[in-house]
């Protein structure tokens, strides 16, 4: 018996495919009261080095968050996959949950077909929890699509990178408010949007992006905003960085090197133009962080 | 907690003037970019840019760090502290913006060890890098026995102040202007406060993009007088 939708949306939100039953909806009543409303989803994955090549050794999921299986276009030793979000969108009452490992001497490359949406809530935020461990001597290249928070949405997003030693980390993220080609703005939604680098349990950067009914702060007329990070990083990484962005009416990045971490950061009226900014900094950055060329996933010239 | 003497109201003063030498006046903390590309253009502007600097970055991240510091050195609480001190330089958006709130921090407590009011003996070797301001505000705080509600008021205070001197200097406004932005902010300040005391721990936090942007751009910025 499939459960009534987790939460009232607006009719800009996509119907649910019905094959979308929470978890929860297989559990006893008594062990469902006091549980979020919305579908509960879980994924963890481990990458592992095995002679020189990196293999996806865990994949275990539960809920609409998926994996396929990994692609080597750049051979065996980096493993690039493709993470799947519940494609109808993520409403209030949801938790989801994405548990990842980058074992030693590992390589592992993260990217999404898509944007992350956030849709509508009455009450209850949404969930969205990502940590990665990255461990001594490995490499983890996180570079997912936007994620889109529309009119109204409700959220906590928490990602965490631990690395150990000399790991290393190259990511970024982008996030878009609302939708400004149709003139649709945030509403009263409200956010808390974190990012976190830590080394050997040692802060680096904590982000925290807080939208409090809709006030958003920061941002002047901008309905968007992103950061690169990319660990490792010097002098002439930073000089590399500024060399590919460009500011303009509407868009507006800089970049700083703190300590040995280049951050990155923009605002512009949409995700796009970040987007491509980003990209061409990872381009021009990895060789020097990673110490490979630049091979972009698939996925991005489709 | 210690308890106010009848003199701790002069050492607030003190401590929050622009006179005390740490330097608070090189430092604009992105203005100083945002005149440079005109999103502070004028009063008004400056009244929006530095409402959102009380409102996110001091009340939520400095002030609520400020309140934790200043118990956790009543306690005696070191590794506290140092975790506290540690999340408040890495809330530090840019290399200025952490260069800015480090080098402060660094001249208060070197102030107060030549006063001789400070203990510093618990200082970690290399501990050094992490003595964020609210940090060595928090010493200041227990060495000059201040009350701690309106200590928190006159950090604010001085850091607010600080931004409209330094918008009134690069907009340029006249100093009426100026004046009357601050008798407005100082309706503010002790709510901002309070509220600042109320967060959980895990509400601390206030990225604002636009300052971490114009930041980095200050970095390399052709012609500056302030050194963020």
């Amino acid at each position: 018996m499939l459960e009534p939708s987790p939460a009232a949306e607006p009719s800009t939100a996509p119907a649910r495919p019905s094959d979308r039953r929470p978890v929860s909806a297989s559990l006893p009543a008594w062990a469902r009261a006091g549980r979020a409303r919305g579908w509960q989803a879980e994924l963890e994955l481990a990458f592992e080095a095995r002679a020189g090549k990196t293999r996806l050794t865990r994949k275990r999921h539960r809920g609409p968050l998926r994996v396929q299986r990994a692609f080597y276009p750049e051979g065996a030793t980096v493993s690039h996959v493709y993470l799947l979000h519940p494609p109808a969108g993520i409403v209030g009452g949801d938790d989801l949950r994405i548990r990842l490992t980058v074992a030693e001497r590992a390589h592992a490359l993260l990217t999404s077909p898509g944007a992350t949406r956030f849709y509508y809530a009455r009450d209850e935020a949404a969930c969205l929890q990502q940590v990665a461990r990255v461990c001594a001597g490995s490499t983890l290249e996180w570079l997912p699509m936007e994620t889109l928070f529309m009119r109204g949405a409700r959220a906590r997003v928490m990602t965490k990178v631990e690395l150990e030693k000399d790991a290393v980390f190259i990511g970024w993220d982008i996030q878009g408010f609302g939708r400004p080609a149709l003139g649709e703005d945030f509403g009263r939604g409200s956010l808390d949007v974190r990012l976190d680098l830590h080394r050997d349990g040692h802060p680096l950067l904590l982000d925290c992006f807080r939208v409090e009914a809709g006030r958003i702060p920061g941002l002047g007329d901008a309905a968007a905003s992103a950061t690169f990070l990319a660990t490792g990083a010097d002098a002439r990484a930073l000089e590399r960085a500024r060399s590919c962005l460009s500011n303009s009416d509407t868009v507006r990045v800089g970049a700083s090197l703190i300590d040995d971490v280049l951050v990155v950061r923009g605002i512009a009226h949409r995700c796009e133009p970040l987007l491509e900014q980003w990209k061409a900094v990872w381009h021009r950055i990895r060789p020097l962080t990673v110490g490979r060329d630049a091979s972009p996933p698939r996925i991005w010239h489709t | 907690m210690t308890s106010p003497t009848p003199s701790s109201f002069l050492r607030l003063l003190q401590l929050s003037s622009p006179t005390l030498p740490i330097g608070a006046f090189a430092y604009s903390q992105g203005l100083e970019a945002a005149v440079e590309s005109q999103v502070v253009t004028d009063e008004a502007s400056l009244g929006h840019w530095t409402s959102e600097q009380l409102e996110f970055s001091l009340g939520r991240v400095d002030l609520p760090m400020l309140w934790r510091l200043v118990d956790a050195v009543a306690r005696g609480q070191h590794e506290r502290e140092f975790e506290l001190a540690a999340r408040l330089v890495a809330m530090r958006e840019t290399r200025e913006l952490r260069e800015d709130d480090l080098q402060r921090g660094r001249a208060l407590m070197e102030l107060l060890g030549a006063l001789g009011g400070a203990s510093t003996s618990h200082r970690a070797p290399g501990e050094w890098a992490a003595w964020p301001f609210a940090r060595a505000t928090a010493h200041a705080i227990r060495a000059w026995k201040l009350p701690v509600r309106e200590a928190l008021s006159a950090y604010a205070w001085s850091s607010i102040e600080n931004q409209i001197v330094a918008g009134v200097k690069l907009i340029p406004l006249g100093q009426v202007a100026g004046q009357r932005l601050l008798l407005a902010f100082a309706d503010r300040i002790p709510e901002i406060c309070d509220a600042s005391i109320a967060l959980e721990d895990d509400e601390i936090g206030g990225t604002l993009p636009m300052v971490a942007v114009l930041s980095s751009q200050h970095e390399t910025q052709y012609s500056r007088l302030f050194r963020s």
